[in-house]
């Protein structure tokens, strides 16, 4: 009799189950508290209204630099922290959601009325609470387990975050941990529906087609795209040693049709050494097919040079002679490729100072004044937008090459720097043919997601050149690039994503 | 201090060591400082900024007969001339890539006229000038040909007029005459039988031999003047406990008037001094504006009155040593410099 009652109250639990079902949940993921509203406000209301659990997670602790009390000047960062808290808490109430905090550090705080980026000795001195900088966290796993734990917790049907390749590095981290986090829960089985990007992002480096291309994601609102759904089948895993297998993804031949008898190619890298690692097998194979090259470094390489001393010892050196012999390096590599290179000289963000590290924060940045003509950015403080736009209007180049995103900022900075150069160039007229940026070195997503690559291009035969080039680069030891040495009978591809087409070819 | 005989150990392959025992006599160029010398500081100038007197990271200097000195003052790309005092006499020298401009200067040195010779690093070229200030011509330009530079460093001049110039990434030393005229280089791994990078200084012996301060390898290397290495000593070590005639990227080398080899020891913050043969005689540390604060010497000249001169490149000022075989200062600017023990 005690057992036919158990029975007919788990029947009774199940049949009431089946007919209200589980409770539906929907998790939205920001970096900041105020970018919960602005994500993804409107979504959110319409799912809490039909009967969906909402929950606000603020990634970091704060955002640097912006008040959120209106006409409040931000000055303490303990006090933006208390306000910031606040404000998600708010914001979570008005959609009668949940907060949830990850405190994880922004990239910087406020120092006086400048800032102080993490590892800088202002803050390491100030030490603001918080776990990690979130432009590294991608790579903490326990943060990573955190968020996962967040969605196997709630099981959301729908997860919402930034979209990778925002230019605000720190929105685009946040949308880094995410997709990590959600593909760990998914491994831990929680059952999730879909992850949507916001794709509404002006000021993003990577543009929507070729993020579209890239992804291969499904739009799914005006604002956002899934960029994964956990009822399709799991992409297989790539080899995680040496990146992805290219082979399997490989774009069609490219093929270029250009009115001029030289067509012109312009790599652009941010260090010396950059060119050769991204993108140095392409360009020898386009030197190698009569094109004409133009080698161009944005950065002044103040960021290290490790001189190699005796007894096996390494020391860094001044930023002075770190410039001298990084560019000597770059004039060495470059001359392999019978170019000269250009050197823009923007400010790196650091420099060392006998072996202590100056970031631009500290007192000695201003009385060294290192060498050079502004941030590497496109903003109007630095000469870097019109050197460049300068540069792509004197050589009107058919192809540019330059950084997508990156784990280090100078690299994705150059990159939005050549995009803006190469918008404004054509706006005045200049005839510029197409972008590309390479995909395939410093994106950690390509490991787990299709790649898609508009232009695959064969370097099997030029990597040796390129190889014997990056050997110049001696004060980045780059004996260590074992994955780039030429292996005999081995291919190797270089790929890219076209971000602007001026030739209408495609 | 001499040995009869000394013994190194070297890892042969595999696990195999092989003791190799030297049956000729050999010097010892390390040790305590046991001198019971004393290093006055009788004299310190200069602070941050770009008015007479005043530095951005002062490199090298060099003294005259008179006890004139000559300071670069690199970030203000200038050449600062003081008394023997620290007492501003003139300065000559803006930026910009003209006669008489400078990018980023480094290396000073006088003939026996007076004559200056400064290595103008980033313009890639040495130029002279009168003991004023005027210029007088200018050697060299971006390049590796014979009389072009890439980055020129550290100069000195020999008693004959032959001017030498480190060409760091070149790698070679260049050699001049007093009118900038090329003479010679050398330097490959090949031809001196080491392999040197970035050295920064180089000075001229007593007996016209050439002291390389081969800051890569921790060591002092003394050439003859066509480049044959005839000499090195010191290895690495670093820290408090150092023994002298060891160094942690030696920078300024200097010759006092007696042949005394002067040698600034960056990372160990200190300067050491050997005699003429390479042995090391004594040390003293660089005291920093606080007790127990460090300096970064990178510079280093020494007058014909045995004083001795530092730049003391992230602290913008020069300090005036005088040396004491024995007994500390009774009087004198400062107190003495602490020697090691």
């Amino acid at each position: 009799m005690r057992a036919l009652f158990a029975l007919a109250a788990v029947t009774l639990g199940l049949t009431l189950q089946a007919a209200v079902g589980p409770e539906k949940a929907i998790v939205v993921i920001g970096a900041h508290a105020d970018d919960l509203e602005s994500l993804a406000g409107a979504s959110v209301a319409k799912y809490i209204a039909r009967g969906y659990k909402g929950i606000f997670a603020v990634l970091t602790t704060h955002r640097a630099g912006a008040p959120l009390t209106p006409g409040k000047l931000e000055g303490d960062p303990l006090e933006a922290i208390q306000l910031h808290s606040e404000a998600a808490i708010a914001a979570a109430r008005r959609y009668r959601a949940t907060p949830v905090f990850f405190n994880l550090h922004p990239t910087r705080i406020r120092h006086g009325r400048s800032f102080a980026f993490t590892g800088s000795p202002w803050w390491s001195r100030f030490m603001p609470p918080g776990t990690w900088d979130i432009s590294a966290a991608p790579a903490r796993r326990p943060v990573v387990n955190a968020v996962a734990a967040l969605l196997v917790e709630h099981n959301p049907e729908l997860v919402l975050t930034h979209g990778i390749g925002e230019g605000d590095i720190e929105h685009h981290s946040g949308a880094d941990i995410v997709y990590r986090a959600w593909t760990e829960a998914r491994r831990r089985g929680a059952r999730l529906g879909q992850l949507w990007f916001r794709s509404k992002d002006s000021s993003g480096m990577l543009s929507e087609a070729s993020f579209r291309r890239f992804f291969e994601p499904a739009r799914v609102t005006d604002d956002f795209f899934a960029l994964a759904d956990a009822r399709e089948p799991e992409i297989e895993q790539q080899d995680r040693r040496f990146g992805p297998q290219w082979e399997t993804a490989l774009a069609p031949p490219f093929t270029y049709r250009s009115s001029r008898s030289q067509p012109v190619v312009m790599a652009v890298g941010a260090h010396c050494d950059d060119i050769e690692v991204q993108t140095g097998g392409t360009l020898v194979n386009l030197l190698r097919q009569g094109w004409k090259g133009l080698y161009v470094v944005t950065t002044n390489n103040t960021a290290g040079n490790y001189l190699r001393g005796g007894e096996g010892s390494t020391f860094p050196v001044d930023g002075l002679e770190t410039i001298q012999v990084r560019q000597e390096e770059g004039r060495r590599a470059a001359a392999m490729f019978g170019l000269e290179p250009h050197y823009l000289n923007l400010h790196e963000l650091v420099f060392y100072l006998g072996r202590q590290q100056i970031t631009m924060e500290d007192e000695e940045w201003g009385l060294y004044d290192p060498p050079g003509n502004g941030p590497v950015t496109s903003s109007p403080e630095g000469k870097g937008l019109e050197l460049m736009t300068a540069l792509l209007e004197q050589h009107e180049p058919d192809l540019v090459i330059a950084h997508l995103l990156s784990d280090k900022p100078e690299h994705g900075q150059s990159g939005d720097l050549v995009y803006r150069a190469f918008k404004q160039a054509t706006a005045r007229g200049a005839r510029l043919g197409q972008l590309w940026m390479p995909v395939g070195r410093f994106l950690p997503y390509f490991q787990r997601v299709r790649l898609h690559p508009d232009i695959s291009i064969d370097v099997t035969e030029d990597n040796r050149l390129n190889w014997e080039a990056l050997q110049h680069h001696v004060s980045q030891n780059a004996a260590g690039m074992i994955g780039m040495k030429p292996q005999p009978g081995k291919k190797r591809y270089e790929h890219f994503i076209i971000i602007v087409d001026n030739t209408g070819h495609r | 201090m001499s040995i009869s005989s000394s013994l190194w150990t070297t890892r042969g392959i595999g696990s195999i060591s092989l003791l190799l025992i030297s049956t000729a006599a050999v010097t010892a160029y390390e040790g305590r400082d046991e001198s019971g010398a004393h290093f006055n500081l009788v004299a310190e100038w200069g602070e941050y900024g770009s008015k007479a007197g005043q530095f951005k990271y002062p490199c090298m200097l060099a003294v005259d007969a008179s006890s004139s000195v000559y300071v670069v003052d690199q970030h203000n790309h200038r050449i600062q001339k003081f008394d023997a005092g620290g007492r501003f006499l003139h300065s000559w020298g803006r930026f910009g890539n003209g006669p008489g401009q400078f990018n980023y200067p480094f290396g000073i040195a006088l003939d026996s006229s007076g004559a200056v010779y400064v290595s103008d690093m980033d313009n890639h070229r040495v130029q002279k000038f009168s003991p004023g200030g005027e210029f007088l011509k200018a050697a060299g330009g971006y390049g590796s040909e014979s009389g072009r530079f890439k980055h020129p460093y550290g100069l000195a001049i020999d008693s004959r007029g032959i001017v030498y110039v480190i060409d760091t990434l070149n790698y070679r030393v260049q050699k001049f005459d007093r009118d900038l005229n090329f003479v010679g280089a050398w330097g490959s791994q090949e031809e001196i039988g080491i392999k040197t990078y970035m050295p920064h200084e180089i000075a001229i012996a007593r007996d016209g031999s050439v002291i390389l301060s081969d800051r890569q390898n921790h060591r002092i290397s003394i050439f003859n003047p066509v480049g044959k290495l005839v000499k090195r000593f010191g290895q690495y070590g670093e820290g408090p406990d150092t023994l002298g005639g060891r160094f942690s990227e030696p920078h300024g080398v200097a010759v006092g008037p007696d042949g005394t080899i002067y040698v600034c020891d960056r990372y160990n913050y200190r300067v050491q001094r050997f005699n003429p043969a390479g042995v090391f005689e004594a040390a003293w540390s660089i005291r920093g504006p606080k007790e127990d604060s460090q300096q970064y010497v990178l510079g280093l000249a020494a007058d014909a009155k045995g004083n001795i001169y530092v730049t003391d490149q992230y602290r913008h000022r020069v300090l005036k040593y005088r040396y004491s075989p024995s007994a500390p200062a009774a009087t004198g600017f400062g107190a003495p410099g602490r020697v090691r023990k």
